[in-house]
């Protein structure tokens, strides 16, 4: 009777430590927050080159679109624009941590301390 | 540029030179000085690994130890950014990064070449990654990745606007990442450069001038210090990116 009382508060105590070792190896598995260099030049290094590659990209297809299209210089034009707010979007998602994902993330999970891409899947 | 008391120009060094001219079809095909280079990283991080680990020692030595940690590094930023789906593709971030780290380490041995220096280099790497990550993304969601360009919540009337940004931000992706890249490189050796000519420059003019020059000597010494970690730096920031990518590839949100 003890004895049968006993094995089950093993069982018990087996399942608590294995759930926890599981937990634990998921938390490991998961992609957390990346640690991309966050000194005040680093970050300065990425905002010039996503704000200047944001207008060069954006321009780049307008140009091609123009071409194809033989719209010269509407394309162009419009391009260059959504470009340069393309570039500051990204600069945003630097700024935010919201890595450099495309799209937005839902504000409730991403407020959350986790931050991880992995967490936000639905 | 160049002036006539034989001072070089600072941006001689990134000039491509053929050693073995060959061409191909009509396409260019010399063997440049910049594939020398390209050829010596992957030759002398081979020798380092293969060599390193070949006694397989239970306790590393010094050499087993530095290809260990190397090993790790990359395995860790593969698990932290892409988690456990990401392993498939370690072997490839690991070749980037060392590909990457002894090209820039190479670079820094005076008279040598810096590959990563040419944005053409650093371009046709950061497309291949792009190419490769959105070809994964494909085929593991299928058409259901195109939804990564359409944000979630956003007013309908403002979606088709939104989408257009968010492909352009998607293709600003391989320019951001191979001319960050690119840049460090290029205006790191040109400073290098610049500061070398201005000591010789200094010293030529002889007598107590010649004091003179310590003051750049002095300053080359930390600055060389400082391109040591940035080639590091920048090896790491192109192959975590290439992991950050890889994650939103397979992950989407």
């Amino acid at each position: 009777m003890s004895d049968s009382h006993k094995d089950q508060e093993r069982l018990a105590d087996i399942d608590r430590r294995l759930e926890k070792l599981q937990a634990q190896r998921e938390q490991k598995d998961r992609p957390s927050q990346s640690a991309l260099p966050e000194g005040m030049a680093a970050i300065m290094g990425r905002v010039a080159t996503e704000l200047v590659a944001g207008v060069v990209v954006g321009t780049f297809i307008g140009w091609v679109l123009d071409r194809w299209l033989d719209t010269s210089p509407l394309f162009l034009l419009v391009m260059f624009f959504l470009g340069a707010i393309a570039g500051m979007l990204n600069v945003w998602r630097v700024f935010t941590g919201r890595g450099l994902a495309a799209g937005y993330f839902d504000e409730h999970k991403t407020s959350s301390k986790t931050k991880s891409k992995g967490a936000d899947r639905t | 540029m160049s002036g006539s008391q034989g001072m070089h120009s600072p941006v001689a060094q990134f000039e491509i030179k053929p050693l073995v001219e060959l061409s191909f079809g009509g396409y260019d095909l010399s063997f440049t000085n910049s594939s020398l280079f390209m050829a010596l990283a992957i030759g002398l991080s081979a020798v380092f690994l293969v060599s390193a680990m070949r006694r397989g020692d239970l306790v590393p030595g010094r050499m087993q130890g530095m290809a260990e940690m190397m090993y790790e590094f990359v395995a860790e930023m593969v698990r932290s950014n892409v988690g456990h789906e990401g392993r498939p593709y370690f072997p490839f971030v690991f070749t980037l990064f060392v590909f990457l780290l002894f090209g820039n380490m190479l670079g820094l041995i005076p008279y040598s070449y810096t590959f990563t220096s040419q944005i053409i280099v650093t371009f046709a790497m950061a497309a291949f990654v792009f190419v490769g990550v959105t070809l994964i993304a494909l085929f593991k969601h299928g058409l259901h990745f195109f939804s990564f360009f359409v944000p979630a919540g956003a007013p309908k009337v403002l979606i088709p606007f939104l989408i257009v940004i968010e492909v352009i931000s998607y293709f600003v992706r391989p320019v951001s990442l191979s001319v960050r890249l690119f840049a460090n490189m290029l205006a790191g050796h040109t400073m290098l450069k610049v500061f070398a000519g201005l000591a010789v420059m200094i010293s030529g003019a002889g007598g107590l001038a010649m004091a003179g020059s310590l003051l750049p000597f002095v300053a080359l010494i930390g600055l060389t210090g400082l391109e040591v970690l940035v080639a590091a730096l920048q090896a790491y920031v192109f192959t975590i990116l290439t992991c950050m990518y890889l994650n939103d590839a397979l992950h989407l949100h």
